[in-house]
């Protein structure tokens, strides 16, 4: 697996992972790191794609479980629509799965070919 | 869950987790992994002990009907034998009761300070460290009591509490400084009456004010303050004053409560800080 990890970092300004990508997530298909991978069976997810999947008052409880390691990323998508924040956004690595997110773009930001395939077919930040 | 489990949780603790249980005070600055660490055994000792504390409390009322249905059965032999047992556990369940109210945290810490530092973990770049200050003596206790007490002429009697249970720095991944402080303005008041029989009664009531006050220090290169964005709610204040290197924004949330034991939804602490984010602007390449 090449490139870094597709995973954003952070809740009020999200940054990039930094790290190596690992596996790729079997949902969004975006590589992701051993950190934010989560794996079921013998298939692999993105934790905000298992987040994703879950409701609100699963996002809520696993942030309050002191064993769960991945529930910071369950809570994250659950606030921003509950309370209606747009998180900035500080990195150079973007795609447009975060767009839900109603971004705030540092005005560096916007180099979306870092860890992307030119193919990928995803629209950059700016497009969003 | 049984005192077995407990004795386990608590035998787990180090030695500051256990002062901590004990005198449920804490001022330190360290990583929020670090401090991640130092709550985590802390919360799952403090789940054990509202279970244990639950059981107990059912355990104590069983033993007390034992107690006293053995009075009426004291011509058998089974009628001992009940008083027995249930004077002995009760005994046990008391001293039980006892310790775990020793040891019990105010839900607030497992359910709104940890999330925060799992919250707190990501958004701070790592080597970073965060000042905490944790107060969980409890929001009555005399050391927090105010001057202002007041009797009225009618019975009634109003004591006032100042509880600043967290305040907490950090410095953010993105370079702002965030400073947070939660405080409970407690009135507790008493009210006694006298009914027409003679009987005395007397009612305790408390009402708590929570504010939440979430500071940001952005960084001047970065970001501009926005102070005409409208207010979300009524309970919301937002001050904001731009300074050279940073432009301070502080917002203050105010919310209320009737009970001591309710917990603070930490989605407000995080609501608050949001907040502030809300009110700036990422400043473009020619407003630098």
């Amino acid at each position: 697996m090449t490139g870094t990890c597709a995973v954003k970092r952070g809740f009020f300004v999200l940054r990039d992972c930094g790290s190596s990508a690992a596996s790729q997530c079997s949902i969004c298909q975006r590589p992701i790191c051993y950190q934010h991978m989560v794996t079921r069976g013998t298939t692999n997810f993105c934790v905000e794609c298992n987040a994703r999947q879950l409701s609100e008052e699963e996002k809520r409880a696993r942030l309050q479980d002191p064993e769960d390691d991945v529930g910071f990323y369950a809570y994250r998508s659950g606030f921003y629509n509950r309370y209606g924040y747009s998180p900035f956004y500080s990195g150079l690595y973007y795609d447009s799965y975060y767009d839900e997110y109603d971004l705030r773009s540092f005005a560096d930001a916007g180099d979306d070919s870092v860890g992307r395939d030119d193919d990928s077919g995803v629209a950059g930040f700016t497009d969003s | 869950m049984n005192p077995i489990s407990e004795y386990r949780a608590y035998s787990s603790l180090s030695a500051e987790q256990k002062e901590f249980v004990t005198k449920k005070q804490i001022e330190s600055e360290r990583s929020p992994a670090e401090w991640l660490e130092f709550a985590t055994g802390i919360a799952k000792f403090d789940t054990v002990s509202d279970s244990l504390k639950k059981t107990a409390k059912i355990g104590c009322a069983i033993s007390g009907a034992l107690f006293f249905i053995g009075i009426f059965l004291i011509a058998v032999f089974v009628g001992f034998f009940m008083i027995a047992i249930g004077l002995l556990a009760g005994i046990v369940l008391m001293i039980t009761l006892a310790f775990l109210a020793k040891v019990d945290l105010h839900n607030n810490f497992r359910e709104c300070v940890f999330p925060l530092l799992s919250v707190l973990r990501e958004e701070m770049t790592e080597g970073e460290r965060l000042y905490l200050k944790l107060d969980f003596r409890g929001k009555t206790s005399s050391e927090k009591e105010l001057l202002n007490a007041r009797r009225s002429a009618t019975g009634r009697q109003e004591q006032f509490y100042h509880d600043e249970w967290m305040i907490g720095r950090a410095t953010l991944a993105d370079g702002t400084r965030l400073d947070l402080r939660v405080v409970d303005l407690v009135r507790k008041r008493k009210q006694t009456k006298r009914s027409r029989s003679g009987k005395t009664k007397t009612k305790t009531k408390y009402k708590i004010k929570t504010m939440i006050e979430a500071k940001l220090g952005l960084k001047q290169d970065d970001y501009a303050a926005v102070s005409d964005t409208p207010l979300k709610s009524k309970s919301e204040s937002v001050d904001v004053k731009v300074g050279d290197k940073r432009n301070a924004i502080r917002v203050r949330r105010f919310l209320l409560a009737s009970d001591t034991n309710t917990v603070l939804d930490f989605g407000q602490v995080l609501g608050a800080i949001g907040a502030a984010y809300a009110r700036a602007t990422l400043k473009q390449d020619d407003e630098k």
